[in-house]
Order: structure tokens, then C-alpha cells, then sequence
């Protein structure tokens, strides 16, 4: 009797979850955007900042490794709430990209936009991501990262780049949008688009409950 | 994702205390009714759903006593082959005794106050609950589909 009350407590108290996939290169900053959006919308964040919205932390200062397997956080945003998986981005992990594919309902995917010599790498990497077939109807946010760097690419240039994948997925969503991870500009207008194709996908992704 | 192990699904979880509950009075119906037969009683459902027939002024109730700790012997077996998870068990042996204290007292109107009832129930519980477990890490640690396997190989050995 014990096992079955715990049962129908944790079924009524169950919440709708999406999953998020942060892809790109390595050096890309998918574990800085990671880190941004725990340190402003996580439960526990809200929690330590009491109702309070600090807006987001620089993280000039902040050292990060690359990533060796996965990040992993949860948050809420305009109610919704999101687990965003930050996977290592060097190319010898990129192999176990796929194993994530199917439980994922987005993909963010972040490119350096300083980074001009593997811009072409990045195409790749996103097209055989958008190839793949659990992928189709799944909408894809590519972030144009370091925008607060002199020598980034314009947004525009990144656009055209991607603009060529983009015409075979026309079928769904997708958009380009510009991000500084470090000092969090852009990176809420990037996760509002991101939780209202979410949702407006909920019948072809519906979401986990947890 | 974390998804529900379905053995813990509440709608098998329920399912399971029903029949669990219903093999305890088919079983304490036949066992009583045969014993209410061979001594020439009357028979009667309060005998196996009412409290107050399990007194110790009676032989009878002495009777009922030893024929519900042999129902609960039947019980452990009940839990091994539906439920047949040692971590359940407890669970389970202690929720057959809970709702089979609202029955008696539903069905006679009044809260047991026999004393010999209770310690039958205490006794019941405990076996439940111990044997209950131990025949159900007896059922999981028994060597399955190996067995076969072992079983060729020495055949192919021994010719």
C-alpha cells in the first residue's frame, strides 16, 4: 500500500520536461550558455535569488574545461520547463552525439563566430545532425556565439552559411540568432524562441513527464 | 528520462493487493468451511469475516486461530508467485493484515477486542512478512536459464 500511494503521489505530481541538446564544436561555449542559463533560471538559482531576477552573471572570469561526456541542468522558463543536455564538442566525441537524438524535442546549436577557419566544420556537423532521421520536426536554434568579441563574424555572414542547410529543412523550424554566452546578452530572447517552438511542437515531441 | 519501472505501477500494484487480498479469503473459506464441516457446525460467513468468533473462551476460536496462521503460511505463497519481489513483500503482508482489519471491522460494526484476534494477527504479520521475503530472495537468486546450459554442457562432457 506504501509503493502504491508513492506511485499515484509521484503520477499527480508529475510535470511536463523537454529535453534540450546543446551541439557544436569544441570551443564553441555550450558549456558557458549551459552555466549562463543555470545561474538565472535553474529552481535552485530562484531560489538562492528569492524571486529576485539578477539578469545574468559575467563569466569573464569563470574557467571552463572542455567538457568530457555531459552537463546536464534543468530550468524554467515562461513556466516551461527544460533540461538542456550540454554534450562534448570535440571531434572525437561527436560519435555519441546520436545516442541523444532520440529523446531529444530541440537542438541548440552553437557556433563560434570568431572562428572563421572551421565555420565549414560546423555546416557539417549540423547537416549530419539534420539529417538524421529522428531529427525531422525537431526544431533547430543555431547561436552565432561571442558576438561581445571585436573580431566575430556578423550574423549575417553566419546566415548565409547555414542558409544553404536550411532550404532542405524547410519543413521546420530553424533560425539563426546572435549570443554572447559569457555575458549573456541575447541568451533570452534565444531561450523565449526556443521554449515557444518547443511548445508549439508538443504534439509531434510531446514532452516527458517527470 | 526517468520513467516508471512498471512494476511499481500503481494500477499493478492495486491489482496485486486485490488478488492477493481475494487468495487469503478463498483460502481461509476452504480451509474454515472444511474444519466447520468435519466438527458439524453451522456454517457461516461470520466465521470467516467477522472478528468476534476468534476468542480463546472457545475451542472453536482456538480452532480459527490455527486455521488463519495456516491461510497465512498459503499467503507467503500468494506473495512469492504474485508479487515475487523480496522489496515488495513487507509492503504487501503488511497491507493484507491493515485491510483485513477494516474488514472485520466493517462487517461486525465494532473495532476487534479480542485479544487472541490480535495476537493472531501479530503472529500472522510476522510470518507473512519473514517468509514472505525470504521465499521471495529464494524465488530471485534461484539459477535460471543457466541451469540449461549447464546441464548440456556436462551432457556433451559425459559422452
Amino acid at each position: 500500500m506504501y509503493h502504491l500511494a508513492r506511485g499515484l503521489y509521484n503520477n499527480l505530481t508529475r510535470r511536463e520536461e523537454y529535453s534540450v541538446l546543446i551541439l557544436g564544436l569544441d570551443n564553441a561555449g555550450k558549456t558557458t550558455l549551459l552555466e549562463q542559463l543555470s545561474q538565472r533560471y535553474s529552481h535552485k538559482a530562484r531560489q538562492q535569488n528569492k524571486g529576485k531576477d539578477p539578469g545574468f552573471a559575467n563569466l569573464k572570469d569563470v574557467d571552463t574545461i572542455p567538457t568530457i561526456g555531459q552537463n546536464m541542468c534543468r530550468i524554467e522558463f515562461n513556466k516551461v520547463w527544460l533540461k538542456f543536455w550540454d554534450l562534448g564538442g570535440q571531434e572525437s566525441l561527436r560519435t555519441l552525439w546520436d545516442g541523444y537524438f532520440n529523446d531529444a524535442h530541440a537542438v541548440v546549436f552553437v557556433v563560434d563566430s570568431t572562428d572563421t577557419a572551421r565555420i565549414e566544420e560546423c555546416r557539417e556537423e549540423l547537416h549530419k545532425i539534420i539529417s538524421t532521421e529522428v531529427m525531422v520536426s525537431t526544431p533547430v536554434l543555431m547561436l552565432a556565439n561571442k558576438q561581445d568579441r571585436d573580431d566575430c563574424m556578423e550574423v549575417e555572414d553566419i546566415k548565409e552559411i547555414f542558409n544553404k542547410i536550411a532550404e532542405n529543412m524547410s519543413a521546420r523550424d530553424s533560425r539563426v540568432l546572435p549570443i554572447s554566452a559569457i555575458d549573456g546578452t541575447g541568451v533570452e530572447d534565444a531561450s523565449e524562441w526556443l521554449v515557444s517552438r518547443i511548445v508549439r511542437n508538443k504534439k509531434y515531441k510531446p514532452p516527458n513527464l517527470v | 528520462m526517468a520513467k516508471q519501472s512498471p512494476v511499481l505501477a500503481p494500477k499493478r500494484l492495486f491489482l496485486q493487493i486485490i488478488a492477493l487480498q481475494a487468495s487469503y479469503y478463498a483460502v481461509g473459506l476452504l480451509l474454515i468451511s472444511f474444519a466447520l464441516f468435519v466438527a458439524g457446525v453451522p456454517w457461516g460467513l461470520h466465521y470467516i469475516l467477522s472478528w468476534t468468533d476468534v476468542t480463546a473462551n472457545t475451542s472453536l476460536g482456538w480452532l480459527l486461530t490455527v486455521l488463519w496462521l495456516l491461510d497465512a503460511m498459503f499467503s507467503v505463497l500468494a506473495i512469492v508467485l504474485i508479487v515475487g519481489r523480496s522489496k515488495l513483500a513487507t509492503d504487501f503482508a503488511l497491507t493484507l493484515h491493515l485491510i483485513n482489519l477494516i474488514v472485520v471491522t466493517v462487517y461486525s460494526h465494532s473495532f476487534p477486542t479480542s485479544w487472541l484476534w490480535w495476537v493472531l494477527q501479530v503472529l500472522s504479520s510476522l510470518l507473512t512478512v519473514y517468509a514472505g521475503v525470504w521465499a521471495s530472495q529464494w524465488r530471485e537468486l534461484r539459477k535460471t536459464f543457466f541451469e540449461d546450459y549447464e546441464l548440456v554442457d556436462l551432457e556433451a562432457q559425459n559422452s
